[in-house]
């Protein structure tokens, strides 16, 4: 049995399906501020559960309350550079005013190539963490340069900073964010922000469950509709800040029966679109703005916004009608009244609304690891290449996934141009089915 | 000339801030696979040096300076190195002031060495920061990786002496009696962490005039100011054919043995693998069209004849909205239109053709010399 | 690398079948015209400007690396009408491509080994073309000896062994049974080889004849001698082909339906033109296996024709068939085939152009029919219908029917010709005692008001002649307006010959009431005066 749940801003939906995956039970009930409420509400619309689930998977969107966060560190370990493109320079007014951030850039890091310029100022790092630390900040960001060829100078750093600011939350950029280093950057200083969202978003929905009697291991969706445990998504939050609508799609997508599909997901507040081919949503290539509209490239699904009209969905389906043309239109989401969806009776209501859920109570968990490697030879570069699959396998595992059933979904190689032969941008994704059991 | 863009009346005087975005969003109408991270640095850098320096003159072709000193301004390297290890801003200046110690004299206009929009736009931030005048026109016309691939050595400039500005503040000036530069370069690069500003063919504005394609700064602002396909239509594209994708194969690539006149280019660099593009006609002849590519589309076939091959640009556009489409994002099944834009007629003489091939192992076309 | 002397050049044909080639893959079509001159190595694409025609181009590892440079050689290739396109080694990229060489039909040959070795065995095959020819005959004699007898499988063989060759199997009088017409179409620059197919008891059964293009001196010899081949497997096939048919009447049924059948779904006007080779569509196939069979059992496949069918009186005897076969035979051979179909037996003939001048062909064959059947004997009373004339072998199915509907209107004894049957004949075929009640019924306010029956019978002229007065006063001999009164006292009777609702039923009704069952069909066809 596995449970999920999505916490959606005016419907909460809860479904639980057996091992094959069919629907056992399920119940909508109107959304509460406090996530435990939704929950509990939820979890008493569903009534006395057949058996206890195995997991338990939440589904939430970041912006379904206003978040403050806690002032934050971000260094950047690299070469000084442009005034211009300094740490958080090109963060939106409104970003750098929800989030308060020192920053400071000391020397270190390395080339993609692999070749340091420079050895780490650990001085200047541990002089920074330490102001930093006596301002009541608790909550660092590190990105190095080179960090996806190299991660050294990182771990080297987040050892500097665990000394001179003790109990401090570190992200690290090479675990977090792709080649680009402002992209990467910023990933890793929206990481850091979003840990205490995380922390009480995990220790909300845990006292709920277990108030239920629920004691299954949680899970939390990814933006992209898969799933990982509770554990590495306090770690990761910035992974999953608006899972809500490629779930939902995702769910439409079986529902319906459309690999190939134009999702309409019609909100309480508005409606978002996206593409999906072969089940999965079109995924973003390229840096776009990410929580609180800072930019970053984190390859989330590409989703369209718009305001709550039919004016408005007609123009969103038939601009995204043009990358699958010839695809059906599927609605999803408690909204479609609103905008003149085909109406949907009762039955159809609960699907639409319980799309996310659905789908979260079948995902998979799934990581993804982005890597620069050199390699002198052909030899070398399938080592290393296999060390990647192992390092995505392994992460999978750290993020829920059941070590019997993990495996490498896919693996994306290509040159990087200009560079020597031998250096290679790696990717790779890694999923496995969550692991039940007691919460750890 | 088709395909040349001349200073046309739509031309700005000079670039304001406002210019850099629509130019951004102009320059890459063409280009489906720029690095999204290094053009962003590029971007914020030069709309920072704006910012700071105020606009920049853009100069018309007719009014280079004919005895003053211009100065091509280039990115050299990887760009996704640019993207990881960010400029300090100091490096357009220090290639330009050791190019004009070794050419004795002042520079009095940046010209963008191609197309290339991260090129464009460190252009700008140099000619912002040395306080020049920009050229409308660069020494391409569209985008070839070596630095010797330009009109401007076709009409027999050299590039050297040329100086490379590394964002660790190391300078590197090169003189070479031959035209071979990037060989040297190259090298460098790699010791410097993948990526640098090279300042080259420092040449009276009278003689660098000759290699010049001119407007193509004007047009990529033109090109920028709308969005979809009257941007497209700013480049002149030319219609090959429409129809499906049917297949997408790996190709054995390997052009360069096929003929002699190409020279020995090292494409280890080349991101992309050789690919071939099927594409079944759905109107007219109903041929069967193959596209080679390698980085970029370097010839399309129609039935086994040659319809476009490289310098002219061939593009994939999705025929839903007229966007060009990555090779690497062709798949099976897609309805796409095959546009070509074409190069410089001067790239079509046959010693343009050999120097527009060297960096690819571009395609021998059997064609030697027809202007397509 | 090129053809010396006087002989014609190797065909591509020639270079796939019997040449110095071993694992050969062929894309696009390997033309039987197709003529080698020359080979020609590509090592480099601008080469391909100067391709000749007739050029084998060799292209070598480099030249072949990538398939658009192939596609580039078969385009050239197809520009410079060169023979064909080969490359050594195919590294599994030649599936797109062999797509090109199929639309532009010029023939890619993937082949095992070295381009150079390969290209000094194209060249030396090309230099010397004789060889191969000794080696055709050879070849040609397996070919025919692996064909069986079948004439389309022996015409298969003869075709596959004979480059740039129509041969055609024909009847005596002069139909394709297998094989191309294109073998009898006299084309300037052609020349033409027949060679007699004798029956096994030595009557002419059929003819071979082969067409081509002059080639080589002594090149007809060869086409004589590789005909030759195929003499013996064709009589042995017509021998028991007609032991079958004798042994089994069944066959001669059957294979009718099938011509018929073939004739239908096929649709092309005269018999097979082309042997259809193991490609060939099942249909094409076995509208030429019918066809063959047919001209071994002799039936007339060219018309126009006449067409026969006959019904002995009473159930079916076991000896009625072999009596009614003997007595068919004693008609004389311009009788025709008797064969079982749709019930009854038929028959058909050729009229011959001649006979259709100026006479009835229909006529005579009625007289012809009438005298056989006058023969007294132990065969039951017969009826028969003649059917036609049928102008073409695809007429034939339709005379049949003809002939089949025309006898089971006959009554027994007759002799009916389906040409003069008609609505007549239909009506009076319906069954009339079970219609008298209803037609009474329907007819009771006209026969009460008729005392002389003239209302009755100018009701049925009426209805014959689709309402108008006039025509029907010219058929009953009166005025008129007789006939205009008494279609006024028709409607004021309820019985409105222009109601469409009550037409049909009137009409039936008339030709139930008034037609006298023993009165030959012609005197209920109203064409009688009226006394009234």
């Amino acid at each position: 049995m596995r449970l999920a749940i999505d916490v959606g801003g005016a419907h909460t939906a809860a479904v639980l399906t057996d091992r094959t995956g069919r629907v056992r039970a399920e119940a909508v009930s109107d959304s509460a501020p406090g996530i435990g409420t939704c929950v509990r509400r939820v979890l008493a619309s569903l009534g006395p559960l057949p058996a206890a689930p195995d997991t338990v998977a939440v589904v939430t969107d970041l912006d379904r309350r206003r978040y403050a966060a806690p002032p934050l560190a971000v260094v950047r370990i690299a070469p000084d550079a442009h005034p211009a493109l300094a740490p958080l320079a090109d963060w939106p007014a409104a970003a750098r005013d929800r989030i308060r951030a020192l920053t400071a850039t000391v020397a270190g890091g390395s080339a993609l190539t692999g070749r340091a310029p420079g050895p780490l100022d650990e001085e200047a790092l541990a002089a920074f963490a330490a102001r930093a630390h006596r301002a009541g900040v608790s909550v660092f960001a590190l990105c190095a340069a080179g960090a996806p060829a190299r991660p050294g100078p990182e771990l080297a750093a987040a050892t500097v900073v665990a000394r001179t600011a003790p109990g401090a939350a570190v992200s690290l950029s090479y675990e977090i964010g792709s080649p680009g280093l402002r992209e990467r950057e910023n990933a890793t200083a929206l990481n850091a922000a979003l840990g205490a969202w995380a922390d009480t978003l995990v220790a909300d929905c845990r006292a709920a469950l277990r108030s239920a009697g629920v004691t299954a291991p949680l899970f939390f969706a990814r933006d992209d509709g898969g799933l990982v445990v509770a554990e590495y998504f306090r770690r990761h939050p910035v992974l999953g800040t608006s899972p809500a609508t490629a779930c939902a799609a995702r769910g439409a997508a079986a529902r319906t029966g459309h690999e190939r599909a134009v999702v309409v997901d019609a909100g309480a507040r508005e409606v978002r679109c996206l593409v999906l081919r072969e089940g999965e949503p079109e995924r973003t290539a390229g840096p776009v703005p990410g929580p609180f509209g800072v930019r970053v490239a984190l390859g989330s699904p590409v989703v369209v916004r718009g305001a709550l009209s039919g004016e408005t969905v007609g123009t969103l389906t038939s601009r995204l009608l043009a990358r699958v043309p010839g695809a059906p239109v599927v609605h999803t989401g408690g909204g479609g009244d609103v905008i003149g969806a085909p109406p949907a009776d009762p039955a159809e209501r609960t699907a639409r609304l319980t799309d996310a859920a659905r789908h979260a109570a079948t995902a998979r968990c799934q990581v993804e690891l982005d890597e620069v490697i050199s390699s002198a030879g052909r030899a070398e570069l399938d080592q290393l290449l296999d060390a990647a699959r192992g390092h995505a396998l392994s992460r999978c595992v750290a993020a829920g996934a059941d070590p019997a059933t993990v495996r490498v979904d896919s693996l994306l190689q290509s040159p990087v141009a200009y560079l020597p032969a031998g250096v290679h941008r790696v990717t790779v994704r890694a999923a496995g089915q969550p692991l039940g059991g007691a919460d750890r | 000339m088709t395909g040349t863009p001349t200073d046309g009346p739509g031309r700005p005087g000079s670039l304001t801030p406002d210019h850099l975005r629509r130019l951004a969003a102009g320059a890459r109408v063409l280009s489906a696979g720029t690095e999204e991270s290094a053009f962003r640095v590029t971007l914020d850098w030069a709309a920072a040096e704006l910012d700071a320096h105020g606009p920049v003159p853009l100069l018309p072709a007719h009014e280079l300076p004919g005895a003053g000193l211009c100065v091509a301004v280039t990115l050299a390297g990887a760009t996704a190195a640019l993207a990881e290890q960010l400029p300090t801003g100091e490096e357009p200046v220090r290639a330009v002031r050791a190019v004009e110690r070794l050419r004795g004299r002042a520079a009095e206009a940046i010209v963008p060495l191609n197309t290339a929009v991260e090129n464009t736009l460190i252009a700008i931030a140099t000619a912002a920061r040395c306080g020049l005048p920009l050229v409308d026109g660069d020494g391409c016309g569209r985008v070839l990786p070596l630095l010797e691939q330009t009109l401007f050595a076709l009409a027999g400039h050299s590039p050297a002496p040329l100086a490379l500005a590394t964002p660790g503040g190391d300078v590197v000036t090169v003189e070479s009696a031959h035209g071979r530069v990037e060989d040297l370069v190259r090298p460098l690069l790699l010791a410097c962490g993948g990526w640098g500003v090279v300042a080259a063919y420092a040449w009276p504005g009278a003689d660098l005039a000759r290699g010049l394609v001119a407007g193509t700064v004007g047009r990529a602002v033109a090109a920028g100011a709308d969005e979809g396909e009257p941007a497209f239509a700013v480049y002149r594209p030319r219609r090959l054919c429409r129809g499906r994708i049917v297949a997408v194969e790996q190709s054995a690539g390997a052009y360069g043995h096929l003929d002699p006149a190409a020279a020995s280019g090292d494409d280890a660099g080349l991101p992309s693998r050789p690919t071939s593009v099927l594409v079944d006609e759905d109107e007219g002849l109903r041929r069967r069209i193959r596209l080679e590519a390698h980085n970029e589309i370097l010839l399309a076939l129609a039935d086994g004849a040659l319809l476009a091959s490289v310098p002219d640009q061939i593009l994939i556009l999705s025929a839903a909205d007229r966007r060009v489409l990555d090779v690497e994002r062709a798949v099976p099944g897609m309805v796409v239109e095959i546009a070509v834009v074409e190069a410089d007629v001067r790239w079509h003489t046959a010693r343009g053709r050999a120097l527009a091939r060297a960096g690819h192992g571009a395609p021998a076309a059997r064609d030697e010399g027809r202007s397509l | 690398m090129s053809a010396s002397g006087g002989s014609l050049p190797l065909t591509l044909v020639e270079l796939l079948h019997h040449g110095p080639l071993t694992d050969v893959t062929v894309h696009g079509p390997a033309g039987r015209d197709t003529q080698i001159t020359a080979v020609r190595i590509v090592d480099r694409l601008d080469a391909l400007n100067a391709l000749r025609p007739g050029d084998a181009v060799v292209l070598t590892a480099s030249a072949a690396s990538a398939a658009w440079t192939v596609e580039m050689a078969l385009r050239a290739a197809w520009e410079h009408a060169a023979a064909c396109v080969v490359v050594a080694g195919d590294g599994g990229r030649t599936g797109s491509v062999g797509e090109l060489a199929e639309r532009l039909g010029i023939a890619l040959l993937v082949v095992e080994g070295d381009a150079l070795d390969v290209a000094v065995r194209i060249a030396s095959a090309v230099a010397r073309p004789e060889a191969g020819r000794t080696a055709l005959v050879a070849e040609a004699a397996r070919a025919v000896a692996a064909a069986g007898v079948r004439p389309s499988a022996v015409l298969s063989a003869l075709h596959g062994a004979l480059p740039a060759t129509s041969v055609a199997l024909t009847t005596p009088s002069g139909e394709v049974a297998a094989g191309r017409a294109a073998a009898l179409e006299e084309k300037p620059g052609t020349l033409r080889v027949t060679v007699a197919v004798p029956a096994p008891n030595g009557e002419d059964l059929a003819r071979l004849t082969a067409r081509f293009r002059p080639r080589a001196a002594g090149w007809d010899d060869t086409v004589r001698e590789v005909l030759g081949l195929a003499v013996a497997p064709l009589t042995a096939w017509a021998a028991t082909e007609r032991l079958a048919a004798e042994r089994d009447g069944h066959e001669a049924a059957q294979l009718l339906l099938d011509v018929l059948d073939l004739l239908g779904t096929v649709g092309s006007g005269a018999p097979p033109s082309g042997a259809p080779g193991p490609g060939a569509p099942q249909a094409e196939r076995d509208r030429a296996g019918a066809f063959a069979r047919a001209t071994a059992l002799g039936w007339p496949l060219r018309g126009p024709f006449v067409v026969y069918a006959v019904r002995p009186d009473g159930p079916p005897q076991p000896h009625t068939g072999p009596l009614l076969t003997a007595r068919w035979a004693r008609g004389g051979p311009d009788s025709g085939p008797l064969v079982a179909h749709a019930g009854v037996w038929v028959s058909w003939r050729g009229t011959g152009p001649d006979e259709a001048h100026g006479r009835d062909p229909v006529a005579d064959a009625e007289r012809h029919l009438r005298g056989v059947l006058a023969v007294p004997g132990r065969l039951p009373r017969l009826t028969a219908a003649v059917a036609g004339p049928a102008p073409t072998l695809e007429d034939l199915g339709a005379a049949l029917d003809d002939a089949v509907a025309a006898l089971a209107l006959a009554r027994t004894g007759e002799v009916v010709r389906a040409d003069r049957t008609g609505p007549a004949h239909l009506l009076a075929a319906l069954p009339r005692e079970a219609l008298q009640g209803p037609a009474r019924t329907l007819l009771e306010p006209v026969l009460a008001a008729d005392r002389d029956g003239t209302l009755l019978r100018t009701l049925a002229v009426l209805l014959d002649v689709g309402g108008a007065p006039s025509a029907a006063a010219l058929r009953l001999g009166v005025h008129r307006n007789t006939v205009t009164a008494r279609l006024e006292r028709l409607r004021g009777l309820g019985r409105d010959p222009d109601d469409p609702a009550l037409r049909l039923p009137m009409h039936l009704a008339c030709r139930v009431l008034l037609d006298d069952p023993d009165a030959p069909p012609d005197a209920t066809a109203g064409g009688g005066t009226d006394s009234g």
